[in-house]
């Protein structure tokens, strides 16, 4: 009766189906936080690039300067990658001879929405998994629960005295399942909401800028024009 | 983009996480583990039980007093000092009188010692003997106690089990005869005295039966004594008819 109810013995007196729910639980836990933490560092690197590259487009430069500047540079990023193939794209059409200013614009759009969705792929890469997680752990670890209380109560069915000593084990280890659960779920949820925003609000800047750029390079393209 | 090196800090920050978790839930499931488990009779009987001091002792204590009163109320010194005042003529034989009463006051005093040491002896051993009594009488009493708190525990589990037929009164009883096993299981249940309503003697005999395992005491002396073979006397009490 002295046995200790430590948390490692509920674990391992468990049935199998319910350990497997534990590890998967313990598992999916663990990468959720990773996908949590690297989806934070991702978001807070593409928002300090976005500041510095607007700061950096509406100081006034030249750009063509600009342009070639980044041109140089290998490792692109987020809304560099829109400027850049935004502005190759006039270029390259602009080049061209007998190309009205219409047809111009329509190609630096079309290339520029490619390049804002690409990166909106980016940016909410891994945020279906959170989802996931945060949708069905719960029932997971419910079903682990719902398994090992099952086999309590079954097992109970053989004893000649049905006491509260040989059932509560078996329910308390049974409930580790749905607490790890609730505990794999709610971070991810959270940070499934919380990213989801946030890509919005990078979105929406992105397609602000396009915008922008459109405006700017259609400006320039009738000024050559005429 | 480096993917790897993207990855390897938010890998380290979960781990580091759930461990901390982990430690967190070990440390807080600990002081439950620790609970001392005691439990041993199903029944409790208080009873104050009072130490009473041997009549015996506190009866022999004057004695001493009585015995040292006398020494001192018979001083055999004063008689002979007044003859010597007296006179001359009677100074021999007050002599004599005086050498033999001194004779016989130290056999006296001699006397008294030993009577004295052999009473302070028999004291101590009564007093000794008193003590190892009272331990004993403790003990069995003890012993008494956890037997009746087993009995009580019996008693309910059989209760607890025991369905009366609608033909059961209150003037019914039957005597059951019941022996357990050193484990507490039952071994036989058998009717010594029927009730003259086989429904009710079949209901005793169930009742015993259903409950089939019975707390008994460990020490296997007072299970020999009192659980081995018992009997039981099932009389309705609480019928209205």
């Amino acid at each position: 009766m002295s046995e200790p109810l430590s948390i490692y013995a509920l674990v391992a007196n468990a049935s199998l189906l319910v350990q497997i729910i534990m590890a998967l639980l313990a598992a999916v836990s663990i990468a959720s936080w990773v996908m949590i933490f690297q989806r934070w560092r991702a978001l807070d690197r593409v928002q300090s690039e976005l500041n510095e590259f607007e700061d950096y487009f509406w100081s006034g430069i030249d750009l063509r300067e600009l342009h070639k500047d980044l041109g140089n540079d290998s490792s692109l990023t987020g809304i560099e990658t829109v400027f850049v193939s935004g502005f190759t794209e006039f270029q390259r059409l602009s080049e061209q001879p007998n190309t009205d200013p219409d047809s111009i614009m329509q190609g630096v759009q079309r290339v520029m929405r490619v390049e804002v969705s690409r990166e909106e792929e980016q940016l909410e890469k891994h945020l279906g998994f959170l989802a996931t997680v945060g949708s069905t752990s719960p029932y997971v670890g419910l079903f682990g629960t719902v398994w090992g209380i099952m086999n309590s109560f079954r097992s109970l069915a053989n004893m000649s005295q049905a006491t509260l000593a040989s059932v509560a084990p078996g329910i308390s280890e049974a409930l580790i399942a749905t607490a790890m659960g609730l505990f794999a779920a709610i971070p991810a949820v959270i940070g499934y909401n919380r990213f989801s925003t946030r890509v919005d609000v990078l979105m929406k800047r992105y397609e602000a800028f396009a915008d922008e750029l459109t405006s700017i390079l259609f400006r320039h393209a009738h000024s050559e024009k005429t | 983009m480096g993917k790897l090196t993207d990855y390897g800090l938010p890998i380290v920050g979960a781990l580091v996480l759930h461990a901390v978790v982990v430690a967190m839930l070990e440390w807080e499931w600990a002081p439950s583990s620790r609970e001392p488990v005691v439990v041993q009779p199903k029944a409790i009987k208080a009873m104050l039980i009072v130490r009473e001091t041997r009549r015996s002792a506190p009866k022999k204590k004057p004695l001493p007093a009585k015995t040292n009163g006398k020494i001192t109320s018979t001083p055999p010194k004063t008689p002979s000092v007044r003859n010597r005042a007296f006179g001359d003529q009677d100074s021999a034989s007050s002599k004599v009188k005086e050498t033999g009463e001194q004779r016989m006051e130290r056999e006296r005093r001699e006397r008294m010692k030993a009577r004295r040491q052999q009473l302070q002896e028999m004291r101590r051993r009564d007093f000794e003997r008193s003590l190892t009594q009272d331990a004993i009488d403790i003990s069995v009493r003890a012993d008494q106690d956890v037997a009746q708190s087993y009995v009580d525990g019996i008693y309910a589990s059989i209760v607890a089990h025991w369905s009366r037929p609608p033909s059961a009164r209150n003037e019914m009883a039957a005597g059951i005869l019941v022996e357990l096993f050193p484990t507490g299981d039952l071994n036989t249940v058998s009717l010594l005295d029927s009730s003259g309503s086989t429904a009710f003697d079949r209901s005793a005999l169930a009742a015993v039966r259903k409950a089939r395992r019975f707390e008994v005491p460990q020490d296997s002396e007072v299970f020999e004594a009192q659980f081995r073979k018992f009997r039981l006397l099932f009389k309705p009490e609480d019928l209205l008819r």
